[in-house]
C-alpha cells in the first residue's frame, strides 16, 4: 500500500506518529499503539523486498535513549527508559519505512502542485535530493579511477580508512562541481525563466491525492490517538 | 517540436576572462548571424566554442564567475537562459532529471507547456533522437552515446529561435551521428531555427549549414560561406588543426617510444590478458527509494572472448550501449565478471592471481592505465601535473620527465599548474590519457581517447597509442573514431553485447 502513497501523506504521517510519540501521557497507550503499528507497518509495506537494515540507526537511537535514560535517572527505573525509547520508537521507525517510498521527483510534483510551493525552491530541492541519490553511483565510479590510480585501499584498515576518507573528499568535492554543472544545465533548459516572465511552470506528471494516501494518514491518526488517550482510558477503565 | 520565430544574433567585442585567469577564453569576438541562418563552428581544441555557446545561450556568468566584456544580443535582446536550446558537452552533466521522460519534459515545463502537448512532444523528441529506451528509464543508467542522445531530445523539445549544439554526436557510432544530424537537419527544416553547431568533425555537418566560423585561441579567424572558407583558408584551417573534409588524416604524431614504454618490458606479440566466455552485469540503481520491483540486472557484455597481446593496438567498435566501455572495464579488473573468466597470463600477472578483479589498488595501477569516457574521473590533486605524477608517487616510479614531455607533446604543458577541472573537453581528455600511460602500464585501456581532438592534438593521442605499443604495451581502445581503427592492428566489434567481428 505504501507504494501507492504520495510523498505528502507519507510525511504527513510520519509527523502525526511524531505527535503522537512526544505527546504520549503515559507508557500504558504508547505501548498499545506501538504494538498496532508493529503489526500494521510491515503489511503496509507490501511485496517485494525491503531493506530493514536501514532500519539499524533508528534502533541504534533508540537503545541509546532507553540505556542513557536508565543510566543518568535517579532511582533507576526500566519503565522510564523503556517509555523514552518507546516515544522514539514510535515514529522514528516508521518514518524511516515511510521516507524510503518517497521519490524526490514525486515529491517535487506533490510540492509544487498541490501545496504551491514557489517552483524553484522545489526544484533546487529535488535537484538536490537527486544529487544525493547520485552518491552511491559516484562512490563506485570514483572508487574504480582511485584503483586504478593506485590510490584505493591497501589490505591494511589504516590505508582503508585514509583511502576511504580521501574518496569520501573527493565525492564532495565532485558534487560541488557537478552542482555547477547541473545549475548551467538546468538554467539552459528555462529554470529561471518562469520567475522572470511571470509564466508559471506546468508539471509534467500530476500529483493526485489517493485512497491510499487517506487511508495511512486515517491509520496514524488512530495510532496517534491511542497513544495520547489510550493512558487516561485505560486507567480510567482499571479504576472502575 | 521547434517551432516559433528564428532569432539572430548578435556580437560585438564580446570577451570573457575567467575568474583566476589572465587570458581571455573569448577575445573581442564580433559575430553576425540572420535569423534561420546554420552555422558550424570549428577550431582547435580549448579554442574557446563551448564557451561561445554558452554566452549565446545566456548561462555564461550566470554560474561561473569571470569578467564579461562586450555585447551579446539574441533576437534583440540579451539573452537569457532557456530562451535557446543548448547541449552541453559533457550529457552526463546536462542531466536534469532523474528519468528519460522527466529529462526532455524539463524544458517544456519551464516553458508552460500544456501537460498533453509536453508528453506528445517528449515522446516525439525521444523518437526523433532514435532513442527506444521509454520516458521511465534512468536517466542515468546509460550509454555515453545514449545520454548524448537524451540531451538532444531535451534541447529540440521546447520552441526554441536558436538551436546551441556543443559536439552533439562526438560519443556516437557513424549511423547514429546521421540519425541525430538528420533529427537536427529537421528541426531546423524551413528556417524556423537558427543553428550554432560546434564539431570538429565538420564534413557531416556541411550539407546543412550556411557558413564556417574559425575560432582559433578566442578569436574568429575565418568566417564565411562554407565552401569559401574551405576554399581560401584550407592550408590555415589545416594548421589550426580543422578536420577540413577530403584531407587525408593525419599521420600517428611520431612520439618517443620511451615515453610511454612499459615499466616492465614485453616481446611484442606475446599474450598478456585473456577474456574468456566473458559475461559482465550491472544493476540499475533505483536510488533511496524502495521500488517495487527489485532492481533489474542488465547484461552489459554476454560470452565475449578477447585477445589482448603486447606491441598491439586493439580497436573495439560497435553502436552506444553495445558493452564497450563495459568490457573495458572487465579488462582493467574494474568490474567482476557475473561468469566466464578475465585471465592474465604470467608475463602481466608477474606471480600475483590470474583474475585482475582480485588485484590490490596498487597491483591494479602497476599493470593497467585506463582512460575512463568522463576524462576528469582520473583527476587526483589541485594541479594538472600533482594529478599526473599521482600513480608514479604511489608507485615509487620516477616519472617527472616523462610527466612534463608528455605534457608537452599534447600541448598542456602551459596548463600544468591550473587545476585539472578548469581544462576544455579536449584539453581534460589529453590529461586522461598522459595520466593513464606515464607511469608506464603494460596495459593501456582507452575508452574514447580521440572525442573532443582537432587534427593536431588527434595525431598525438594516435601517436601515443602507436608509441605504447611499439615499446611493448598492449592497448585496448574503445572508439567510435574510423580514422583510429585504420591504424589498430586488431578489430573487435561489439553488438548487444556480443562480439560480432
Amino acid at each position: 500500500m505504501l507504494a501507492r502513497c504520495g510523498p505528502l501523506s507519507l510525511l504527513g504521517a510520519s509527523f502525526v506518529l511524531m505527535v503522537g510519540g512526544l505527546g504520549a501521557p503515559g507508557p500504558a497507550g504508547l505501548a498499545l499503539a506501538s504494538g498496532v503499528l508493529l503489526v500494521a507497518v510491515p503489511l503496509t509495506v507490501g511485496p517485494g523486498r525491503f531493506p530493514w537494515a536501514r532500519l539499524v540507526p533508528g534502533l541504534l537511537a533508540i537503545a541509546s535513549v532507553a540505556w542513557s535514560n536508565w543510566l543518568l535517572a535517579s532511582p533507576r527505573s526500566w519503565e522510564a527508559a523503556g517509555f523514552a525509547g518507546l516515544r522514539i520508537g514510535f515514529f522514528v521507525l516508521p518514518g524511516v519505512v515511510f521516507a524510503s517510498f518517497v521519490d524526490p521527483a514525486v515529491l517535487g510534483d506533490h510540492l509544487g502542485q498541490r501545496l504551491r510551493l514557489p517552483a524553484r525552491p522545489v526544484l533546487a530541492a529535488v535537484a538536490a535530493l537527486q544529487r544525493f541519490e547520485r552518491f552511491g553511483a559516484d562512490w563506485e565510479d570514483l572508487g574504480r579511477a582511485r584503483r586504478v590510480r593506485g590510490l584505493g585501499p591497501s589490505r591494511s584498515p589504516v590505508s582503508a580508512l585514509r583511502a576511504g576518507a580521501a574518496q569520501a573528499m573527493g565525492l564532495l568535492v565532485g558534487a560541488l562541481r557537478d552542482a555547477t554543472d547541473s545549475a548551467v544545465a538546468m538554467e539552459a533548459r528555462g529554470f529561471s525563466r518562469p520567475a522572470r516572465t511571470g509564466t508559471p511552470r506546468t508539471w509534467a506528471v500530476a500529483a493526485p491525492w489517493t485512497r491510499a494516501d487517506t487511508a495511512l494518514l486515517v491509520g496514524c491518526l488512530a495510532a496517534t490517538t491511542i497513544a495520547l488517550a489510550g493512558t487516561p482510558v485505560l486507567a480510567a477503565l482499571a479504576g472502575r | 517540436m521547434t517551432t516559433g520565430a528564428p532569432s539572430g544574433i548578435c556580437l560585438r567585442g564580446l570577451s570573457w576572462t575567467p575568474l583566476g585567469r589572465r587570458t581571455a577564453v573569448l577575445d573581442g569576438i564580433d559575430l553576425d548571424i540572420a535569423p534561420g541562418e546554420r552555422v558550424l563552428v570549428t577550431g582547435p581544441s580549448g579554442g574557446g566554442k563551448s564557451t561561445l555557446l554558452r554566452a549565446l545561450a545566456g548561462v555564461l556568468g550566470a554560474v561561473e564567475d569571470g569578467e564579461l566584456a562586450g555585447t551579446v544580443h539574441v533576437g534583440g535582446a540579451r539573452p537569457q537562459g532557456g530562451d535557446s536550446g543548448l547541449l552541453l558537452q559533457d550529457p552526463v552533466a546536462g542531466v536534469v532529471a532523474s528519468t528519460a521522460g522527466r529529462d526532455v519534459a524539463f524544458g517544456l515545463e519551464n516553458r508552460a507547456i500544456p501537460r498533453g502537448e509536453l508528453w506528445r512532444r517528449v515522446d516525439e523528441s525521444l523518437a526523433a533522437v532514435g532513442l527506444d529506451i521509454g520516458r521511465r528509464h534512468p536517466s542515468l543508467a546509460l550509454s555515453g552515446g545514449q545520454s548524448q542522445r537524451l540531451g538532444l531530445a531535451g534541447v529540440i523539445a521546447p520552441p526554441a529561435g536558436l538551436l546551441l549544439l556543443d559536439e552533439p554526436t562526438s560519443m556516437l557510432d557513424d549511423d547514429a551521428a546521421a540519425q541525430v544530424r538528420a533529427a537536427v537537419a529537421d528541426v531546423i527544416g524551413g528556417r524556423r531555427t537558427t543553428l550554432v553547431v560546434v564539431d570538429h568533425r565538420i564534413d557531416g555537418w556541411l550539407p546543412m549549414v550556411d557558413r564556417l566560423v574559425v575560432l582559433v585561441g578566442g578569436r574568429i579567424v575565418a568566417d564565411g560561406p562554407a565552401s569559401a572558407v574551405l576554399r581560401d583558408h584550407a592550408a590555415d584551417l589545416l594548421s589550426a588543426g580543422v578536420w577540413v573534409p577530403g584531407a587525408a588524416d593525419p599521420p600517428a604524431a611520431d612520439i618517443p617510444p620511451d615515453l610511454c614504454s612499459p615499466w616492465f618490458a614485453h616481446r611484442p606479440g606475446e599474450d598478456l590478458l585473456l577474456a574468456e566466455g566473458l559475461t559482465v552485469e550491472y544493476r540499475l540503481r533505483s536510488g533511496l527509494r524502495v521500488s517495487r520491483t527489485p532492481p533489474s540486472a542488465a547484461v552489459a557484455i554476454r560470452g565475449v572472448d578477447l585477445r589482448v597481446v603486447a606491441g598491439e593496438v586493439h580497436t573495439l567498435r560497435g553502436a552506444s550501449g553495445a558493452g564497450k566501455s563495459t568490457l573495458l572495464a572487465a579488462v582493467a579488473g574494474l568490474r567482476r565478471p557475473a561468469s566466464g573468466r578475465v585471465r592474465a597470463l604470467p608475463p602481466l600477472a608477474r606471480g600475483r592471481a590470474p583474475e585482475p578483479a582480485g588485484w590490490s589498488s596498487r597491483e591494479v595501477a602497476e599493470r593497467v592505465g585506463w582512460v575512463p569516457q568522463r576524462p576528469g574521473l582520473t583527476v587526483a590533486g589541485i594541479t594538472c601535473r600533482a594529478s599526473v605524477l599521482a600513480t608514479g608517487h604511489v608507485l615509487a616510479r620516477d616519472i617527472a620527465g616523462r610527466a612534463d614531455a608528455l605534457l608537452a607533446r599534447l600541448g598542456i604543458a602551459h596548463l600544468a599548474g591550473r587545476h585539472p577541472h578548469s581544462l576544455s573537453g579536449g584539453e581534460a581528455r589529453r590529461l586522461a590519457l598522459a595520466t593513464a600511460v606515464v607511469h608506464g602500464p603494460d596495459l593501456l585501456v582507452l575508452d574514447e581517447p580521440t572525442v573532443g581532438q582537432d587534427r593536431a592534438t588527434w595525431a598525438v593521442v594516435a601517436g601515443i597509442a602507436r608509441a605504447a605499443a611499439a615499446a611493448g604495451t598492449a592497448v585496448v581502445a574503445a572508439t567510435h573514431d574510423a580514422s583510429l581503427a585504420v591504424l589498430a592492428d586488431a578489430r573487435t566489434t561489439l553488438d548487444a553485447g556480443r562480439v560480432v567481428a
